[in-house]
């Protein structure tokens, strides 16, 4: 038996004395104290008895892909929609709806493979619990999947079939139900980490939520602009989303909660902040003189994608800094 | 709790914070002196809570994410 272990064997054979004498003639003066009497006392160090006060998430690295990939989809289904809408811009349309199908099932393959096996996923549809961000994710993800995979089944029918009255409807139908669960899969995905014990996340849940959707309208436009699309609607929804993303960025290096700090501390601090650029002020400027530059409309594209991924991942990794950190959450106890 | 002050321990405390979020945490602790001491939040909370917060930020970010792509598209293609 290792001999630095509390109590000693010692400190219990005080203790089996000190119970006799109790047991005889009622409370004890004195007694012993042995090392961290009288309680072991969590510090922002050590934590306690050198553990960790949270536990970590099981996530693996599909999670926030995921994150990215759904938030991505999710966009892509409400430009599908809108752009429906606006009349003569049929072929974004298109694209935007392939982006929203192929995002739905590669979403869908990503939960899948961190739950194990598909059967799993299949478990998490037995109940539908409002009070479980997760759960309400897992129904919002099936119907969206769903509705965006079935109004691109339509575009690959034959044309005679395509272009009936029914087909068209059913395909609007199906594009607005694809809109609709599409805006909370970009966002929900805030409220699933936020309202957790994680001080990283939990003191960003007003936050959270905003950022995501940026983040995810942000890499769907460039998506599209990446597949050839120049629609001046995409410049602008990117511009805007650059714009909110700078924003989120300014709020996160002056938050000033115990939590906030992994956000900006060490190698998630690294990513979280290379993420905010490439999202924020980068394409913002990029968008904002690329009128006739090609070469920093890619520019812009490219950072776009990359910072929506980066900071996904960055946030994960603070988060895990956080929960690893017991002085945040001693400070936000 | 009333055994134990009449035998003279009259800092033994029942830490059992039911008047916070948590509502009661199906264990007693008999601590004596001020629970804190003992790393004993005074006020635990369960992160549930923040749910009415999460869903309502979502609430409007989802909204400005489709009233924003629908201005965005609002004007025609050229």
């Amino acid at each position: 038996m290792p001999s630095d272990r509390i109590p000693t064997d010692e400190s219990e054979r005080a203790l089996a004395n000190l119970r006799v004498r109790a047991l005889a003639g009622g409370p004890v003066t004195g007694g012993i104290r042995p090392g961290g009497a009288p309680f072991p006392i969590a510090t922002g160090e050590n934590g306690y008895y050198g553990t960790p006060l949270l536990k970590k998430p099981v996530w693996t690295w599909e999670v926030p892909l995921y994150f990215f990939v759904g938030g991505a989809a999710g966009a892509a289904a409400i430009i599908a929609a809108a752009a429906g809408l606006s009349g003569r811009r049929e072929r974004l349309a298109l694209s935007a709806r392939k982006v929203a199908a192929a995002g739905g099932a590669i979403s869908a393959a990503l939960l899948m493979m961190d739950l194990g096996r598909p059967a799993r996923f299949i478990y998490m549809l037995r109940v539908f619990k409002p009070q479980s961000a997760m759960s309400v994710g897992s129904w919002t993800l099936t119907t969206f999947s769903a509705a965006s995979g079935a109004a691109l089944l339509i575009d690959l029918a034959p044309a005679r079939v395509r272009e009936r009255g029914l087909a068209r409807l059913a395909q609007v139908g199906l594009g607005a139900v694809a809109a609709a669960s599409g805006a909370i899969m970009a966002t929900y995905t805030g409220v699933l980490i936020g309202a957790t014990a994680v001080p990283a996340w939990n003191e960003q849940i007003d936050l959270l939520p905003a950022h995501f959707a940026a983040s995810g309208v942000a890499s769907a436009a460039a998506l599209l602009n990446a597949a050839g699309h120049d629609d001046p609607a995409l410049n602008h929804l990117g511009l805007a989303a650059a714009a909110v993303e700078t924003l989120v960025g300014a709020a996160i290096e002056t938050r000033s909660g115990a939590g906030s700090q992994s956000l900006r501390e060490g190698l998630p601090g690294a990513i979280v902040r290379a993420g905010g650029m490439l999202s924020g002020p980068v394409p913002l400027v990029c968008r904002a003189i690329a009128q006739n530059h090609s070469r920093w409309r890619r520019l812009g594209i490219t950072a776009a994608i990359v910072g929506s991924l980066l900071t996904r991942f960055g946030w994960m990794a603070a988060g895990r800094r956080s929960i690893e950190t017991p002085r945040d959450s001693l400070q936000s106890m | 709790m009333t055994s134990l002050h009449e035998k003279g321990l009259r800092d033994a405390e029942l830490y059992d914070p039911r008047e916070s979020s948590v509502g009661g945490i199906h264990a007693m602790f008999i601590v004596r002196g001020d629970p804190a001491a003992f790393n004993l939040p005074e006020q635990p909370e369960v992160p549930t809570v923040h749910l009415r917060k999460g869903w309502t930020s979502a609430a409007a970010a989802a909204l400005m994410l489709v009233a924003g792509t629908v201005l965005a598209f609002a004007s025609p293609n050229r």
